[in-house]
C-alpha cells in the first residue's frame, strides 16, 4: 500500500473500521513512513480537540429541516425554533440561535430515540461489530454511555468507541489483560488501539485513574495536549474542557510527550500539560507553592529568568527531576545557573562533567538523571530481568 | 546526536498543534454541509455510522466517506 492508499485509509483505521487485513497493510506502511505517521498525529489530534467540544456544534439548518420528520419531532422542533426565534429578536446571533437549538436536551432525546429504534438493524452490522477488538466495562456508579448504550453492569468498549460518564456515573475498563483504568464522572475516553503492543486510549475531558502491570511503553493515553506513556506505573491523569491536563503519578513512572517535548514524572510527582507547550516541567507534590508557581510561569506564561530564579531558590534535594529537566529547557545563559543548583544538590557522578552537561550533552543527562536515584532504574532493571522489557 | 543537539526537549516549529479550539470549531462551521453533519453527528455527539446512515437515509459507506472529507478538510485547513 502507497501513501495515498494509507492517508485515505486513516479515518477508517483510527475509528477501527478497517479490516484485520487492511489494517495491518496500514500499520506495516506506518512503522516504516514517517509522513503518514505525522498524518496520522495529525489526524489524532485533530480527533482530541474536537472531542473537548461541547456536544453542540450547530448542524447545518437546511439538512436538520430533513432529518426531523425522520424523529418525528417536528411540533417540538418547531416550537423550540419558536423560543429561539423570540430571543433573536434580542439580538442573539444566528450561529447563537442555531447553537442553543443543538444544545437543547431535547435534540439529544431526538436522537437518543432514533437510536433506539435502529438498534438491531441487521446481523452484518452486529457481526462486524463483535468482530472489533474490545475491552470489557464494568459499571461502578450510576449509567455510564458507551455509544449509545447505557451500561448498566457489564459492557464492551470496542475500537473507535467512546465512553462517557456524566456527573454521576463512574466505570471500569479492563485494559486488555495488562491493567484496569476507573474512569470518574463528567469523563469522555475513547479506545484508540487494542494490539497486545499497543493498548492506547484518548481521554478528551475527565479523570482517569490507570493501573498498569505491564514492561514500560504498553500503555498510552491521548489526551488534547500530550500523550501519557507507561513506564509501569499507577497514576491519576485529569483534562479540563481546554484540553490542558494534571498528571499525578502515584506508582512508577509516566512518560508525558508531545511534538517531541518529553516529561518524565516519577512516583510522587506531578506535571501539568497546556495545548500548544505540550508537558510542563514535573515537579514534587510536595514542593512549595512559591516552586510551582514559579514553574507554571515558566513553563506556560514566558515566565523566563524571574521565575527561574524562583524555582532554583526554592528547590530541595527532592526536587531535582525538576532541575534535571530544566537543564534543557532553559537556553545558554541560564543553563550554567540551573547546573551549578543542581549540582549543589545532587553532586553529578564522576564521568558527568560541568562542559558537557552545559553543552546539552544526552549521555551525560541520562547519567545523572539515573543517579538522581528517583527509582526508575530499579524499576527498570525488574523488567530487564524478566526480559520482557519494550524494545521502544 | 551531536552534543550541542538540544533538541529532544527543544520545542519544536514542527510539533503537532493545529490551533485551539476556537480555531477548530471555525473550521468545522466552515465545512461542506453533509460533511459537517456528519462529523458532528459521528465525532461529537458519538453516533455510529450504521445510526447516522439511518437518521439521513445516506448509505453507511457514504457516511464514512463524508466524515473522511470532512477529517481531511480540517487537517488542511487547519494547517494553514
Amino acid at each position: 500500500m502507497n501513501c495515498t492508499g494509507v492517508q485515505n485509509s486513516l479515518s477508517d483505521y483510527v475509528d477501527g473500521e478497517l479490516s484485520l487485513e487492511r489494517q495491518q497493510l496500514v500499520e506495516l506502511h506506518l512503522n516504516g513512513c514517517s509522513e503518514c505517521q505525522h498524518e496520522l498525529a495529525k489526524l489524532r489530534s485533530i480527533l482530541a480537540k474536537t472531542a473537548t467540544l461541547p456536544k453542540s456544534i450547530t448542524p447545518p439548518r437546511d439538512l436538520w429541516t430533513g432529518i426531523a420528520p425522520r424523529l418525528g419531532h417536528q411540533k417540538i422542533i418547531s416550537a423550540q425554533f419558536r423560543q429561539d426565534l423570540s430571543k433573536r429578536k434580542n439580538g442573539a446571533p444566528i450561529a447563537l440561535l442555531e447553537r442553543s437549538l443543538w444544545r437543547s436536551v431535547w435534540v439529544k432525546q431526538a436522537f437518543a430515540a432514533a437510536a433506539v429504534l435502529i438498534v438491531g438493524v441487521g446481523s452484518f452490522w452486529l457481526a462486524q461489530q463483535s468482530s472489533k477488538p474490545a475491552w470489557q466495562v464494568a459499571q461502578l456508579q450510576g449509567a455510564p454511555q458507551v455509544g449509545t448504550e447505557r451500561i448498566t453492569q457489564e459492557g464492551r468498549l470496542r475500537l473507535g468507541e467512546i465512553l462517557e460518564t456524566d456527573a454521576s456515573s463512574r466505570a471500569k475498563i479492563d485494559v486488555g489483560v495488562i491493567g484496569s483504568v476507573e474512569v470518574e464522572p463528567n469523563s469522555r475516553v475513547r479506545l484508540l488501539q487494542a494490539t497486545t503492543t499497543d493498548h492506547r486510549l484518548a481521554l478528551y475531558r475527565g479523570t482517569i485513574h490507570a493501573k498498569i502491570w505491564a514492561p514500560p511503553r504498553l500503555f498510552f493515553v491521548e489526551t488534547p495536549s500530550a500523550t501519557a506513556i507507561d513506564l509501569g506505573c499507577e497514576y491519576t491523569l485529569a483534562v479540563d474542557d481546554h484540553g490542558a491536563s494534571v498528571l499525578r503519578v502515584t506508582s512508577g513512572w509516566v512518560a508525558l510527550e508531545f511534538g517531541g517535548r518529553e516529561s518524565i514524572v516519577p512516583v510522587g510527582a506531578m506535571c501539568m500539560t497546556r495545548s500548544g507547550y505540550g508537558p510542563g516541567t514535573p515537579f514534587q507534590e510536595d514542593a512549595s507553592e512559591k516552586l510551582r508557581v514559579a514553574l507554571q510561569t515558566f513553563d506556560f506564561e514566558n515566565g523566563g529568568s524571574e521565575a527561574l530564579t524562583t524555582v532554583l531558590s526554592e528547590a530541595r534535594n527532592m526536587d531535582s527531576i525538576t532541575l534535571w529537566h530544566l537543564l534543557l529547557r532553559v537556553n545558554k545563559n541560564e543553563r550554567a545557573r540551573v547546573y551549578d543548583r543542581l549540582a549543589a544538590l545532587v553532586p553529578p557522578p564522576e564521568n558527568v562533567t560541568r562542559e558537557g552537561v552545559l553543552r546539552g550533552n544526552p549521555e551525560m543527562l541520562e547519567i545523572w538523571q539515573k543517579h538522581l536515584n528517583l527509582g526508575m532504574k530499579k524499576w527498570w532493571q525488574f523488567w530487564s530481568s524478566l526480559g520482557l522489557q519494550s524494545e521502544q | 546526536m551531536g552534543t550541542d543537539d538540544l533538541k529532544p526537549f527543544d520545542r519544536t516549529d514542527d510539533a503537532v498543534e493545529l490551533g485551539g479550539v476556537i480555531d477548530l470549531e471555525d473550521a468545522i462551521s466552515r465545512l461542506p454541509p453533509q460533511a459537517r453533519l456528519i462529523f458532528v453527528l459521528h465525532d461529537i455527539e458519538g453516533y455510529r455510522h450504521e445510526e447516522i446512515a439511518e437518521l439521513l437515509g445516506v448509505a453507511i459507506g457514504t457516511s464514512k466517506a463524508q466524515l473522511h472529507r470532512a477529517r481531511k478538510l480540517l487537517r488542511e485547513v487547519l494547517e494553514q
